[in-house]
């Protein structure tokens, strides 16, 4: 489910990427409005995590800020969510399996929807769960935004460095072997 | 016997040339590495230190969100520094693990400085933020934007296991409170092996516009 909520939000953050320079103009009336229908959505529809519920809400916020939608698209975007959740309801999406089963679906059914925008969304970086959506800007130029799958922590590792971890403990190694081959070298040495 | 006194020896040796044992690592770990080093990188900015205050609107004291650039995942937007510890570093929007070798990185579920809301800020405790081992409450703590600077007081220096912290601020994503988490890895002295901890720094806005970004805030 998770994968179908970020979905949801991939089809509200899109849109912002047809903005020039992403200038901000705020969240006017109707997007508040759907901000609080994809509010309601991600409440029904998220798996039971208010962790990830929140970062949703607080992505599709800053998404919106982008956003410089008017009613007709307020409404437009409105009727996309209801036709995912719908696609949800009707496919038994109701656990994570089946949830990544019908990725793939999901992902077609909302690039359908925002194909005549000029902006298509993917799936990538498994491992950090990321949903990415390209499409141009008022210059033609390629914009790359991304937003959280729901899979990914808060709290990032800001420390490990397991590469040099082994590294060390590779020379430690080493130099452990050879400091016992000259020991032995010189037992046997002193034993002849 | 011999192999004892071998093992103890290199032991003695490594605690005391730890300091050089991270160099040597980098370098092991190149020779290692099934990777090609990457030395370019696709992080942006959009920041410019020699910004220009916002005048605040109709004697209102905020600035208009109409009058800001957002920053995509991956763009600098600004800096963060704290005079008396000496942290200074750039500030990313996003914090994967490029992103935080090159400076400071800010989660995408929390928000820019001056929205009112919650900011979760993490960096390297071997870089840029190894002094924040000296940040003591009442210390501030800025951060400077194209619209505005923005300072924070530390309210609170605390140490958390990794998923406590987490579950903190998963608490708090939805407070509609300006408040700045700060955090890094700790212990700040240990050089191989996973860190589990995390020391949060908490601090409150205590100076810096307000950014109106949503219509009811403009209702009187």
């Amino acid at each position: 489910m998770k994968k179908i909520v970020s979905i949801l939000l991939a089809a509200v953050l899109v849109l912002s990427l047809a903005a020039t320079a992403f200038a901000a103009d705020g969240i006017n009336a109707d997007e508040e409005a759907l901000l609080v229908k994809f509010c309601a959505a991600v409440d029904q529809y998220a798996e039971k995590s208010p962790a990830h519920a929140m970062q949703f809400k607080n992505e599709a916020t800053s998404a919106l800020m982008k956003l410089d939608l008017d009613a007709a698209a307020c409404a437009d975007l409105s009727a996309g969510i209801d036709k995912v959740v719908a696609y949800a309801e009707a496919n038994g999406i109701t656990t994570k399996a089946a949830a990544k089963d019908k990725a793939a679906d999901v992902l077609a059914l909302v690039n359908g929807l925002v194909a005549k925008y000029g902006i298509s969304v993917s799936l990538s970086d498994t491992l950090y769960a990321t949903v990415c959506f390209t499409a141009a800007d008022g210059n033609g130029a390629a914009n790359t935004d991304k937003a959280s799958n729901g899979g990914a922590k808060i709290v990032k590792q800001t420390g490990v460095d397991m590469t040099a971890t082994y590294a060390v403990a590779a020379v430690l190694v080493v130099a452990l072997v050879f400091g016992m081959a000259v020991v032995t070298k010189k037992n046997l040495l002193s034993n002849n | 016997m011999p192999v004892l006194f071998t093992v103890i020896g290199y032991a003695l040796l490594t605690a005391a040339l730890i300091p050089v044992w991270q160099m040597v690592s980098t370098a092991a770990g190149l020779a290692i590495s099934q990777d090609a080093p990457v030395f370019t990188s696709e992080l942006k900015s959009i920041y410019d230190p020699a910004y220009q205050l916002q005048t605040p609107v109709e004697e209102e004291s905020y600035i208009r969100i109409e009058e800001i650039d957002l920053p995509t995942a991956g763009t600098q937007y600004g800096n963060i520094s704290c005079e008396k510890i000496g942290l200074n570093a750039p500030l990313y929007w996003d914090d994967t693990l490029e992103i935080l070798r090159y400076g400071a990185g800010q989660n995408i579920a929390s928000f820019l400085p001056g929205f009112g809301r919650i900011l979760i800020i993490a960096g390297h405790n071997s870089t840029f933020f190894n002094v924040v081992q000296n940040i003591e409450t009442g210390d501030v703590i800025r951060i400077d934007t194209n619209y505005c600077p923005y300072e924070y007081e530390v309210q609170e220096v605390k140490v958390y296991d990794e998923n406590d912290l987490e579950d903190l601020l998963v608490d708090h994503l939805g407070d509609e409170e300006e408040t700045l988490y700060l955090y890094t890895c700790y212990p700040f002295t240990a050089h191989v092996g996973r860190r589990t901890d995390r020391m949060l720094v908490t601090a409150k806005r205590i100076s810096g516009y307000d950014v109106r970004w949503k219509a009811s805030q403009y209702e009187r």
